[in-house]
């Protein structure tokens, strides 16, 4: 299985955050909030579709809204092959920082 | 929730991103977008709701779109580098392919260029779109007859009269003789026009001030050439002409009429003032007259508005007038009386037709060739689809490899354009050039002409090259397709139908203007110089003629009032006993002295010719030609009588119809009346055998009885040749064109029959091993070929046939398509193919067998 990106592991982590809530704009805010910086929607859509196409992800319809202009919602979800690949970026981070102490870099 | 509901997003940024954006609905991007808009609307206000909407569509849209294209261009560069490889590896090859296809390019580009240039005639006028010209539709009995020549009232009438139209301006053309200290020369390329000219029409001025050009109405405006001929490298401004030995004028300014795209070509513009007596007349139709309409004007309106201004202030009461536009003038003109360096849509036709069958044969070239090559490709293709690659993948690796070529091909082209183009401006008298950043169309015209080709060229080669079968491929046991050798037969029968089809029609076309020149004109063109009369020469013609006449190479000599070549003179207020009142016929006419049907050679068919003893100066007498007999339908035209203008003219004779107008035309009737004060064009024939001594003796009798006038003459036959001048460019460049098309398909068929026989070794040299002739092998593969080309002629035949008959039958006379032009071709292809296919098939079969099957 290939590594995950560092952006890819952010959308990942922040769909997984949401939970049942995952929505394109909601996706947006977490990922501002976790990682600290501004995204673009055009990049946030590009980074989904990279993710579905990849099966890390899958999308659900929801209910269209007046708000919307009457267009579905999307909601995504992270699947089995996506919860493996968070699982891998993990393993891969602990075995990178394993033996560095905190202040290793100060 | 109602003020949400009130307020949209930007509704055209929400088109573009639905539309553009191909998942857009997989992800909701919209409904997400619209979402936060919303809230920005109620924090930040709709402008800056606004802005950062578009903002995101805007980048969404970039990145998906870079997003697609990042896909394709990694793949890109590879294709990229396999196609350059394959290129060098096969470098005869792809030499012969490129050559080709630039050939046809350059071929191509070139009519491209032509065509446009045509097309865009008259366009360089600021008002072009409002200027029209004035005509008429004459009614007679044989039928309605355009007339592109107004009388000169009709100009100022219209003006007054409409107030849709702004100006009038009248044009006359005319020539005469024109000296500057100790030049002369006579001019034919010179317009006389009002000082309105300038309001309508913008011909672009290199010296002088176009308000006072026509200040003083004795002035001249002379383009840049003229300047030359006259001035050298002086400043022609201020410097005086003298104009038919009768008057000065000043030349007042320096105009660019040089190649330029106006179908009113001059070399002088003079006022109008020369002409001054005679423009107040509604009769005479002579003049052409052009007006520039209002912007907001209706052309059917006026059109039906001014349609009865002849009926009502003249006498030409079946004569339609409407405004011709001046864009359709240069090609879709089919009037009598016309200028002569008109040219017509139909060429525009033609020659795109053969700048297109010139690509195919290249494309069809490109195809065959790339095809051929596959056993070569079959591996990489097998290997490719073994990792993975699927169908369209390789269509797009093929059509970028063609697309490819054709870029480069594409790029020499333009060199060979570069070159060419002198050439070609020579032959076809315009100036073109390639100016590929100025010049919009061409630019878009290169783009879509390699974009086409690359696609059509490809097609066939992606197709068949995609279509292998990987293990068929990689155990080795590939064999040849069978279909695929059918189509490459196919393409070259094809190649060379079109090729044997341009040949015949430059054939056709080349015949027919050698007929044109050649043709009987019903009397005697040769040995015949003329001179204009003027001044004091008119008296003294008689004297003249009887000195010149014991001259012992002088044979004739006879004069007429205008130039036997192209007579537009025409009137229709011809009547006589017996005609139809209702019907108006137009009768062209000419002046003429005792001695012109002898000096011409023309053939009387009844009655006499002029007889000085008979024919009195008072007399009024006339001869009429066949036609004219046959439209006022006398039982016996010879003695009958006739009426013009109030006068009654005897009719003496009636001569054999000849052409007075260039060979195309049908002949028409004319009138030729004894008038010798006023036939001032002066023909003298010689006998042929001494020509130049001749001429030199005349030339001193002239100057010793007409002091103080050079003696100026010119050949007819030459002058005459010169009115057939586009026919014979259209010829020269049809002739180039199918020299090319047939090279390219030359080219293609060496190719093909190289590669041939390189498969073929083995089996030559296995042939060879058991007995075969080096001989007997190479006129086999010659007839393998032979037998296409045969059938290539079949399919020629009958389709060039039918098109020439249809192109022939726009002239009036015209020559039979004779048998001789489809064998010749016919044995021509033949040739050509056994020259190429026997070189290379010769080569082939003398390798050494040993060597080729040495890895058996």
């Amino acid at each position: 299985m290939k590594k995950l990106t560092i952006n890819e592991e952010i959308f990942l982590i922040a769909i997984w955050h949401l939970k049942e809530e995952a929505y394109g704009v909601k996706i947006h805010a977490k990922i501002e909030e976790l990682s600290g910086s501004k995204i673009l929607y055009g990049t946030l859509y590009n980074t989904l579709d990279y993710l579905v196409r990849k099966r890390y992800v899958k999308t659900r319809k929801g209910e269209p809204s007046e708000k919307r202009g009457g267009s579905n919602k999307v909601y995504y979800r992270i699947t089995l092959t996506g919860k493996k690949a968070l699982q891998n970026a993990r393993e891969l981070q602990n075995t990178l920082w394993k033996d560095i102490p905190k202040f290793a870099f100060k | 929730m109602r003020e949400h509901s009130l307020n949209k997003p930007p509704k055209t940024a929400k088109w573009l991103l639905i539309h553009i954006v191909r998942y857009h609905s997989k992800y909701s991007i919209s409904g997400d977008l619209e979402e936060v808009y919303r809230d920005i609307l109620q924090v930040n206000g709709k402008v800056k709701a606004d802005h950062w909407y578009w903002r995101q569509v805007l980048f969404t849209i970039f990145k998906y779109i870079n997003n697609s294209f990042y896909w394709g261009t990694v793949m890109l560069k590879n294709y990229i580098k396999i196609a350059f490889r394959n290129l060098l590896k096969q470098r005869s090859f792809s030499f012969i392919n490129i050559s080709g296809l630039s050939i046809g390019l350059a071929c191509s580009l070139l009519i491209g260029l032509w065509v446009q240039n045509e097309l865009t005639y008259d366009m360089f006028h600021d008002n072009s779109s409002n200027i029209y010209r004035v005509v008429e539709v004459q009614k007679y009995a044989g039928g309605d007859f355009p007339v592109a020549v107004t009388p000169g009232s009709i100009g100022p009438e219209l003006n007054s009269k409409y107030p849709e139209i702004l100006e009038n301006a009248r044009v006359i053309k005319f020539g005469t003789l024109v000296e500057y200290q100790d030049n002369s020369f006579f001019e034919i390329d010179m317009i006389s026009a009002d000082k309105s000219f300038f309001s309508i029409f913008d011909f672009p001025v290199i010296k002088g001030d176009p308000e006072t050009f026509f200040n003083d109405p004795n002035s001249v405006l002379i383009t840049e050439d003229i300047s030359k001929k006259y001035f050298g490298n002086n400043d022609p401004i201020g410097k005086v002409l003298r104009f038919d030995n009768s008057y000065n004028v000043t030349v007042t300014g320096v105009i660019n009429n040089k190649n330029s795209q106006s179908h009113i070509k001059f070399d002088f513009l003079t006022t109008i003032r020369q002409f001054e007596s005679q423009l107040d007349n509604w009769e005479r139709n002579w003049i052409y007259t052009y007006v520039l309409l209002d912007d907001n004007a209706d052309i059917k309106t006026v059109n039906s508005k001014i349609v009865n201004t002849l009926i009502d202030n003249s006498n030409q009461t079946e004569a339609d007038v409407y405004l011709q536009p001046l864009k359709d003038i240069y090609l879709k003109s089919d009037f009598t009386a016309d200028y002569e360096n008109l040219s017509n849509f139909q060429y525009v036709y033609i020659f795109s037709g053969i700048a297109l069958l010139v690509l195919i044969i290249a494309c069809i070239n490109f195809m065959n060739l790339s095809t051929a090559r596959y056993v070569n490709r079959a591996k990489e293709v097998g290997l490719r689809k073994v990792i993975g690659a699927v169908r369209p993948q390789l269509l797009r690796q093929f059509f970028s490899e063609s697309i490819l070529i054709t870029l480069i091909a594409v790029t020499i082209s333009i060199l060979l354009i570069n070159f060419a183009l002198p050439y070609f401006n020579n032959i076809s008298g315009k100036e073109l050039s390639l100016d590929l950043f100025g010049n919009q169309y061409i630019l878009i015209g290169l783009f879509s002409l390699t974009v086409f080709t690359g696609i059509i060229a490809g097609i066939y080669p992606a197709l068949f090259l995609s279509s292998f079968q990987p293990v068929q491929v990689i155990k080795g046991t590939y064999i040849s397709n069978k279909r695929g050798i059918f189509f490459r037969k196919a393409f070259v029968i094809l190649q060379f139908s079109l090729s044997i089809f341009l040949i015949i029609c430059a054939g056709v076309i080349s015949n027919q203007l050698e007929y044109i020149q050649q043709k009987d004109l019903g009397y005697d063109k040769s040995n015949m110089i003329f001179t204009s009369l003027r001044g004091s020469a008119t008296q003294s013609y008689s004297v003249l003629k009887e000195e010149l006449m014991k001259l012992p190479g002088v044979q004739n000599i006879g004069s007429i009032s205008n130039f036997p070549g192209n007579i537009m003179n025409s009137h229709p207020n011809f009547s006589w006993p017996g005609k139809d009142p209702e019907s108006e016929i137009l009768f062209h006419y000419s002046f003429v002295d005792h001695d012109f049907l002898k000096t011409f050679k023309m053939n009387m068919l009844n009655g006499r010719d002029f007889d000085p003893l008979i024919d009195l100066p008072e007399s009024s007498v006339a001869i009429i030609n066949e036609e004219a007999a046959k439209m006022m339908g006398f039982d016996e035209p010879v003695g009958a009588t006739f009426t013009f203008s109030g006068t009654n003219v005897n009719i003496i004779g009636v001569v054999k119809n000849f052409n007075f107008k260039p060979v195309y035309t049908k002949i028409e009737p004319i009138i030729l009346a004894l008038s010798p004060p006023n036939a001032s064009l002066t023909f003298i024939r010689t006998y042929p055998t001494f020509n130049q001594t001749v001429i030199e003796s005349i030339s001193e009798k002239w100057e010793s009885i007409v002091p103080n006038q050079p003696f100026l003459y010119y050949h007819y036959d030459e002058l005459l040749g010169e009115s057939y001048a586009s026919e014979n460019k259209m010829g020269e460049i049809s002739k180039y064109f199918s020299f090319f098309a047939i090279f390219i398909a030359c080219l293609g068929l060496f190719g093909l029959v190289s590669f041939t026989s390189e498969r073929k070794i083995k089996e030559i040299c296995i042939r060879k091993v058991l007995g075969a002739s080096t001989g007997k092998l190479a006129i086999k593969t010659v007839f393998e070929f032979l037998k296409l080309v045969f059938y290539a002629n079949i399919i020629a035949w009958p389709v060039s046939y039918i098109l020439s008959r249809n192109w022939l039958n726009n002239f009036a006379y015209h020559t039979d398509i004779s048998p001789s032009i489809f064998i010749l071709s016919g044995i021509l292809a033949l040739l050509i193919t056994v020259i190429t296919v026997g070189y290379q098939s010769i080569k082939a079969a003398n390798t050494n067998p040993a060597e080729s099957l040495r890895h058996e």
